[in-house]
């Protein structure tokens, strides 16, 4: 897995791309650490080319909800391809977290 | 009908072979997107706990076998390593997992949403995992 770590303003934009699995995930999580400790007010993740996404992945979204919220930084995941989304679904995070279809969607949630 | 079957290591950097092997037989199979997806994922998410938790990222053997059969397809995945003993595993909460900001617990929570049987046994010289998928082919 690739990602790729852009700065728009207030915003970091992490790129992801390929598979998000059990060997992979930590890489996010590492740079998820490395947001973190910024002074960033929003992230946002494009999953536009990545292809596959396990629990694992789930996983790494789920444990910084909370350190997300307390920290008052808001995570947009966008880019979805329809396969993607669907892991997220199965067990509902899907409404746990803040999914939109494409960057202009993420752009304009305040 | 033929049964399929690969043959790899406990490391986590197999799983990407696994699952593109996965993929590849279940198409020939005739399964269609999204219920392959679906098993490719499963199957994905049991090695995985294999390799990390009962073999900690070691070269033991693991095998993925896949069954066709009239009703279905049927997995079955062998390895060497501590037992998982399914008769014990409680599904966590995944309020508790975001509370505990744990990074694992959701792959057989999948796994059980995904497929229609799930049985583990233990042998005298190794362990498999059993899973059964309804298919309309």
């Amino acid at each position: 897995m690739q990602i790729n770590q852009s700065k728009e303003g207030n915003t970091i934009v992490l790129q992801l791309a390929g598979d998000l699995d059990a060997s992979s995930a930590i890489y996010l999580d590492e740079e998820l650490e490395k947001v973190l400790a910024m002074p960033v007010q929003r992230i946002f993740i494009d999953f536009e080319a990545l292809q596959y996404i396990s629990s694992t992945g789930l996983g790494v979204f789920v444990s910084y909800m909370d350190r997300l919220k307390e920290r008052q930084v808001q995570m947009v995941l966008y880019g979805m391809s329809a396969k993607v989304h669907h892991v997220f679904s199965i067990l509902g995070i899907d409404k746990l977290l803040t999914i939109v279809p494409t960057k202009d969607a993420a752009a304009q949630i305040i | 009908m033929i049964n399929y079957s690969i043959k790899t290591t406990c490391k986590k950097e197999n799983l990407k072979q696994i699952r593109v092997f996965v993929g590849e037989k279940l198409q020939e199979l005739g399964v269609k997107e999204p219920e392959s997806d679906l098993m490719i994922l499963a199957v994905d998410e049991v090695c995985a706990n294999l390799i990390i938790h009962s073999n900690k990222n070691n070269n033991q053997p693991l095998e993925v076998n896949i069954i066709p059969q009239k009703e279905g397809v049927a997995f079955e995945i062998k390895d060497q390593g501590k037992y998982f003993d399914y008769s014990l595993y409680e599904p966590p909460q995944i309020e508790d997992i975001r509370r505990e900001q744990r990074k694992g617990g959701l792959g057989m929570l999948l796994v059980r949403k995904i497929m229609d049987h799930i049985h583990y046994e233990t042998h005298s010289d190794f362990n498999s995992c059993h899973l059964f998928k309804k298919v309309a082919f």
